[in-house]
């Protein structure tokens, strides 16, 4: 387990390396560069000005040369400066991250909790007018998209009926929890639509799968009840798939959800992320997607570590037997 | 037992919830509270709340609320004073021409700061504060943006700690006007300045401390931000001018404009910013749903549409060719059809509302069969497929490009082809992220006919980035200058010098109708139309006057009221 573990650290520290130079690269390949984007904005600004600025933000200096410079920053726990936000790049992730959390932490969270359940139901009672139903709802879930599910819900909630915020974060000092809840509700039923469709399919799969199993029916024949069977035999097996996905998306709770955060203008971690690319923010959008990516990795490690306590055939790295 | 109470508890937390909050969740509710807050709603967020580091509209917006330029152009467009007690003249002996230390006519212009100026911590504003500024942004380490003005005061006395002179070595029309140079707070900022220049702005408090209140002076200051959300600006007790109505004004970000237009419908936000809100298209669609409950103002402005073309091009060198296009187009019928009369016709690059507009400049209203004409004498006669070519049996194709994603704009361009096309003129439509065709395509003139595109300027904008022959980008200049039709002209270039440094308003006025005489016959360019901002606001809100120029209506939100 710990020479497992070892292994994939290192693989991960290597892979986020590699990246963080594919992104850095990529970024300072996109046409134009950030004085460009100053240039457009500002007709005022001569091609003077335009060199001075380069020079004063090190643009000039060839690409590895400023990717080198910054990784040296970065293994120092220096980030760099944020051109977007005027301040480190970390200080102004934090503050993305946290809201991202918050929405996405709970979306994922009741997803997970509604999928499952949904899912089991769906199984347990296959094929009757319960379990089409909750596929045609899944289905429908899975199917939309969703900018057009949060401008609905915005005009239902917020605009028709007028019970809830039409979007953003409250403003300091006004309503505390009541207010943060209020304002998350609708982005957090927008995001969990889709999630909770994906889990209730991932999972009635499973579950059916499982529930065929030889010992599924020997557990049955010792006279276990149908919700211990379903519980304690069949769900520790059937959650598998379940958990791989929701490693993976443990990822976007950290590399945020763009659409959804623009239309409901939660200021996450997909619009900072979004616009650090745009604006050619290079310290910002790759402090950004670095933290997503070690996440997404850091996530899978979780997940397969969580698939041997399970399932104990799982032993992680043991050769398999013949 | 336990599951009644779950229910019931489920019962309470969501009643509460919906009661409690913080927004007006309903029109109804909004209407009901007292006014002491307007919220505002804007499409971007600033990435700096310096005033001198990288120019941003939404920036501009929030920052008028909380400090003044010295001087500005008001809603009518004239020159005026926000932070000095009468605007300098020749006449009234404040500005007084003088020879510079090039050998050049210069001028000398004294400024004198109203006497109840103070910054927000409550310490009297000084010409220091000024010079302080001026320092900081000849530096070239600073970061500070454009370096023109900078460059061309090349002193600063400080006559008294409330009048200051600045001394310019080009004496030009607008020697007296002063509303780029920021006031900053020497008391709070010269430390972090002086200590590292290169750093200052990364250390500035304007980003590290933006609440503080010494960094103000406006009607309101800045009392808190969230990043990348909104900017909540409260009333500034040490103003010494009108005192604004409301207590506390909140502006708030919103890209995606369904979710503002939402955001205003639920009374989330009371207004949407004409600077920075609805387009056109989608303020017209707003207007006739939601008019009755909210007034929707049109203000066209500086936002000049046009269509640069290459002159590189051999078509294009053939000056009846782009007069016969412009002849081809129903420019009226445009923005009739797509735009419902809100924005003007544009007869050349100056906007009617601006003292210099010449209402005789040659107009070139629709004429398809002129155009035909001309384009025959020019060489041009109709293939077998309809489009023109010429002995060479060349085709009269172009290339038309824009910026991709930009609705109104992909709108205009197919009305534009089907019209050449009516002409026997075959244009391809080819659009680009706007990144990429500012940066490589419109900058280094790699557009091989025609590309469109807005240029903003401001009252009385002398064009010589944009005509002047020395201003054509190229390899040579390190892509520097605007001119990016190419346009040649010996006159203009004449012209642009003179009106720069012609300081009689009369003599002025012929100069500039025949800059804009030359342009409407020449035509480098082919004028489309101004652009006009959407200002989205509630009835009860009164004495908002859109400007229709860079300087926002905020620069006067101390008259701002609540009304019947």
């Amino acid at each position: 387990m710990t020479r497992f573990l070892l292994g994939r650290v290192v693989q991960a520290a290597a892979t986020l390396a590699l990246l963080s130079f594919l992104v850095f690269a990529l970024i300072g390949l996109m046409p134009g560069d950030p004085i460009d984007v100053m240039v457009a904005g500002d007709p005022r600004l001569t091609s003077e000005d335009a060199a001075r600025l380069r020079a004063l933000y090190g643009l000039d200096r060839p690409l590895v040369e400023r990717y080198l410079a910054w990784a040296g920053g970065a293994l120092s726990g220096d980030f760099g400066y944020s051109r977007l936000f005027a301040r480190p790049a970390a200080s102004a992730l934090w503050p993305a991250l946290l809201n991202t959390l918050r929405l996405l932490s709970v979306a994922l969270a009741l997803a997970l909790c509604c999928g499952i359940a949904l899912g089991i139901l769906a199984a347990r009672r296959a094929r009757s007018r319960t379990d089409y139903a909750i596929n045609l709802a899944a289905f429908a879930g899975i199917s939309l998209p969703a900018f057009w599910l949060g401008l609905l819900l915005i005009i239902l909630f917020a605009v028709t009926l007028g019970w809830l915020p039409a979007g953003g974060a409250p403003p300091p000092d006004q309503g505390g929890a009541a207010a943060m809840l209020r304002h998350m509700l609708l982005p957090v039923a927008t995001l969990c639509v889709a999630h909770i469709a994906a889990y209730a399919r991932y999972m009635r799969g499973a579950m059916l799968e499982v529930l065929e199993e030889t010992y599924i029916r020997t557990a049955r024949a010792k006279g276990c009840s149908t919700r211990r069977v379903l519980l304690a035999h069949a769900l520790p097996n059937a959650a598998m798939p379940v958990i791989t996905l929701a490693a993976l998306d443990l990822g976007t709770l950290f590399s945020g959800a763009l659409i959804t955060e623009t239309i409901f203008a939660w200021p996450g971690m997909g619009k900072l992320i979004y616009e650090a690319i745009m604006g050619n923010d290079y310290n910002l959008a790759l402090l950004a997607l670095l933290l997503a990516a070690a996440v997404t990795l850091a996530a899978n490690i979780l997940a397969d570590i969580a698939q041997a306590l399970l399932d104990p055939r799982v032993r992680l790295g043991e050769a398999a037997e013949p | 037992m336990i599951r009644a109470g779950s229910r019931a508890l489920a019962a309470l937390l969501f009643a509460a919830l919906m009661a409690g909050g913080t927004a007006p969740a309903s029109p109804a509710r909004a209407q009901a509270a007292p006014r002491e807050t307007l919220t505002i709603g804007i499409t971007q967020f600033p990435s700096t709340f310096h005033p001198a580091i990288e120019s941003m509209a939404a920036k501009s917006y929030i920052l008028a609320m909380a400090r003044r330029p010295i001087t500005t152009y008001g809603p009518d467009w004239a020159l005026t004073c926000m932070m000095c007690v009468r605007l300098p003249t020749i006449e009234n002996g404040d500005a007084v021409p003088e020879i510079a230390p090039n050998g050049r006519p210069g001028v000398r212009v004294t400024y004198r700061l109203p006497p109840e100026a103070r910054w927000g911590d409550g310490t009297p504003i000084t010409a220091r504060d000024i010079l302080f500024a001026w320092e900081a942004g000849r530096h070239p380490q600073s970061g500070f943006g454009p370096s023109e003005l900078y460059r061309t005061i090349h002193r600063i006395t400080v006559e008294d700690p409330r009048s200051f002179t600045v001394h310019a070595d080009k004496l030009t029309f607008q020697y007296n006007a002063l509303n780029d140079l920021p006031i900053l707070p020497e008391h709070l900022e010269r430390a972090a300045f002086e200590q590292d220049p290169r750093g200052y702005r990364n250390r500035t408090r304007y980003d590290t401390e933006t609440a503080h209140p010494g960094l103000w002076f406006g009607p309101y200051r800045i009392a808190s931000v969230a990043t990348g959300s909104h900017v909540v600006l409260e009333r500034n007790p040490h103003w010494w001018g009108a005192r604004p109505h409301f207590n506390r004004i909140i502006v708030r970000a919103i890209e995606n404009t369904a979710a503002l237009e939402a955001n205003l419908l639920s009374g989330g936000i009371d207004m949407i910013a004409g600077e920075l809100g609805l387009s056109l298209d989608q303020g017209i669609a707003f207007e006739k749903r939601h008019g009755a409950r909210f007034r929707v103002a049109f203000k066209p402005g500086l936002v000049y549409e046009h269509i640069d073309l290459n002159l590189d091009n051999p078509a294009l060198q053939d000056r009846r060719v782009r007069q016969a296009l412009l002849l081809a187009l129903d420019r009226a019928q445009i923005v009739a059809r797509l735009f419902e009369n809100r924005q003007p016709v544009a007869g050349s690059f100056v906007n009617p509302l601006d003292w210099v507009h010449d209402p005789a400049t040659p107009a070139w209203a629709h004429d398809a069969a002129r155009a035909r004409a001309l384009l025959e004498e020019a060489g041009w006669r109709p293939g077998p497929d309809g489009i023109r070519r010429n002995e060479a049996g060349a085709r009269l194709s172009f290339e038309l490009m824009s910026t991709a994603g930009n609705r109104s704009r992909e709108l205009v361009q197919q009305v534009l082809q089907a019209q050449w096309r009516a002409v026997g003129v075959e244009v391809r439509i080819r659009n680009e992220p706007p990144r990429v065709f500012f940066s490589e395509t419109v900058s280094r003139r790699r557009f091989q006919g025609m590309a469109l595109f807005a240029w903003l300027s401001s009252p009385e904008n002398v064009p010589r980035t944009t005509l002047h022959s020395t201003q054509i980008p190229t390899a040579g200049n390190n892509w520097s200058g605007q001119n990016y039709t190419g346009f040649r002209s010996a006159e203009m270039d004449a012209l642009i010098e003179a009106v720069e440094i012609e300081l009689d308003r009369d003599k002025r006025r012929a100069l500039w109708s025949r800059i804009q005489a030359i342009y409407a016959t020449e035509l480098p360019v082919l004028p489309l139309f101004f652009r006009a901002d959407t200002f989205v606001t509630p009835r009860w809100l009164q004495g908002l006057v859109p400007t229709g120029h860079q300087f926002a209506s905020t620069l006067w939100v101390e008259q701002w009221r609540v009304g019947n």
